[in-house]
């Protein structure tokens, strides 16, 4: 049986996090012959070795357990399951996340007929039916469904039996088999690690909701004329700022789904090299673990493409939206200008009128002024007639009057 | 009424998650005395916690959702948020988003109205949860 675990250590704290499991798996197995990052131990009566790889933040923990051939097949998965549960035995801490588990059961046998049996003994005993059997590089390979569940999504069950080869030959292929296993643990680990990293922002209903119903209320206000007529400037700017602050968050939302399902496609091709290098051949005419395996991978990130395209529509909407808010404020700032020109037209011919009723009123004055000052001239000169003159002289006053009044008015020169 | 940037924020106290509540604390008592005189209104009851909270939620463009329910008051948020945006803009965790600066600057908003106040996030968006919602208790 082998069992690969992939955990998640923050940065910088691989060291501290290692050193502190291998002092637990000590402190638990006890005797261990311990060569760099490999140890051996015994466990159950079974001979236990665990390597520990540390990669870029993951922590790769490749663990097998050979059991006698008289082990019964209940002890082996629950052995299988449960070796290395961290949750149990480090503090919380210094526990890594775990990102996925790959368990992988190898009987050996050399009957085809029991090692077709054995897939479906495993099966029921972990609940799980096959999707699939394979000849992978002369061993027969099945590969177990996941659970649905979140926490599952990233575990795989793989059942090897090197039913067709040699027993030198058994091994090499196996380890070779393993490797690729490996390979594909880590990179199922990438994804869950994006995956974990995004899960939280998959729920858009909430704010799905509420961006709908606000921007069905700002229109339903908008395209209503008596709802319309309470709309002002202000609360207009208010429904932008709104519309800007969602938009925003729908935007990095958006980006942020984009650049990890790229990320996630990326890692999935990756996994298809792995798949296509095994060249899995059929088996009867069951269909072949990779395909419908590969499909499970695509599934698993379908989550961010849904994301993206939700994302999208609600942007599209909020941009609807926001147009019309923007057609209509500008509508309304175009009203406010016009108005603002009438009142100050008609505020301009008021004056106008004003300054020419005071220029006829000047000349009325400065008539007035030359008039009595010629009645004094009369007065003195002609005293009968004086009043006779006055009169006669008026009509030249008023000219006079208006030849100052232009004269005094008269455009400055620039 | 000035909020951190969450980014300046949390380069500065990233290492110091204390510091950060007790400074986003500060934040919150100081726009809840901004937001009650703003109203216009004074007193330390629930009813008074809760409309300062609605203009709270408003000023940030969330939907004002804060209700007195019995002896408590609860503050409901559904929608986007701008801790989520920076969250995902600046890729710093949400959950520390949250805990460090968003929770206490709320506690800080409701100490003003009601100092000895009781404070329960029994749900939040950043664990998954479908909405944020806030509990305070005399």
């Amino acid at each position: 049986m082998a069992k690969i675990q992939v955990f998640q250590v923050g940065e910088g704290t691989e060291d501290a996090v290692l050193n502190s499991i291998i002092q637990v798996i000590k402190d638990k197995y006890g005797n261990i012959v311990q060569t760099n990052h490999t140890f051996q131990f015994s466990m159950n009566g079974a001979l236990c070795q665990l390597g520990i790889d540390k990669l870029e933040k993951l922590l790769v923990f490749s663990s097998t357990v050979k059991y006698d051939s008289g082990c019964e097949l209940r002890n082996v998965i629950d052995n299988g399951l449960n070796l290395f549960d961290l949750s149990s035995f480090a503090s919380s801490s210094t526990r890594p996340d775990l990102l996925s588990t790959f368990v992988t059961f190898i009987p050996l046998t050399k009957d085809e007929g029991l090692a077709r049996s054995l897939v479906d003994q495993y099966s029921d005993s972990l609940s799980r039916p096959k999707i699939g059997i394979g000849i992978v590089r002369g061993c027969l390979l099945s590969i177990l469904e996941s659970g649905i569940e979140e926490e599952e999504l990233f575990n795989r069950y793989y059942y090897l039996s090197p039913y067709l080869l040699p027993s030198e030959a058994a091994e090499k292929r196996t380890e070779e088999i393993l490797d690729d296993i490996k390979r594909l643990a880590v990179y199922t680990a990438q994804i869950s690690r994006l995956y974990s990293g995004c899960k939280n922002f998959f729920s858009l209903e909430p704010g799905e909701t509420e961006v709908t119903e606000k921007t069905e209320e700002f229109l339903w206000k908008l395209l209503t004329p008596s709802a319309r007529e309470r709309v002002d400037l202000k609360t207009l700017e208010s429904w932008l700022d709104f519309i800007m602050e969602r938009d925003s968050t729908i935007s990095a939302m958006a980006e942020t789904m984009r650049v990890n399902h790229m990320e996630a496609k990326s890692i999935i091709n990756r996994i298809e090299d792995i798949f296509k290098k095994l060249n899995e051949r059929s088996f009867e005419d069951y269909p072949r673990n990779s395909e419908l395996e590969l499909r499970t991978y695509h599934k698993a990130i379908e989550p961010f493409e849904k994301t993206i395209v939700r994302s999208e529509a609600l942007k599209a909407r909020l941009g609807t939206v926001m147009d019309e808010v923007r057609t209509y404020m500008s509508l309304q700032q175009q009203k406010i200008t016009i108005d603002e020109q009438k009142a100050s037209k008609e505020q301009l011919v008021r004056l106008v009128n004003l300054q020419e009723i005071l220029h006829k009123l000047e000349i009325l004055i400065v008539a007035f002024y030359i008039t009595e000052m010629a009645s004094l001239v009369f007065e003195a000169l002609a005293h009968e007639i004086a009043l006779l003159l006055t009169a006669a002289f008026i009509p030249f006053a008023l000219l006079v009057a208006v030849g100052i009044s232009r004269l005094l008015h008269r455009p400055q020169e620039p | 009424m000035s909020f951190p940037s969450p980014k300046e924020f949390y380069e500065r106290f990233k290492n110091d998650p204390e510091a950060a509540m007790r400074t986003a604390f500060k934040i919150g008592q100081e726009a809840g005395e901004v937001i009650a005189r703003s109203l216009g209104i004074q007193g330390n009851d629930l009813e008074t916690l809760a409309a300062v909270l609605n203009e709270f939620q408003r000023r940030v463009q969330a939907e004002p959702r804060t209700k007195v329910e019995g002896n408590r008051v609860t503050m409901r948020c559904r929608g986007f948020c701008p801790i989520m945006r920076a969250a995902l803009t600046l890729d710093i965790p949400w959950i520390w988003l949250e805990t460090n600066l968003a929770w206490p600057l709320i506690r800080g908003i409701a100490s003003y109205v009601i100092p000895v106040i009781k404070f329960q996030v029994p749900s939040t968006k950043s664990r998954g949860d479908p909405t944020c919602m806030y509990i305070f208790e005399e």
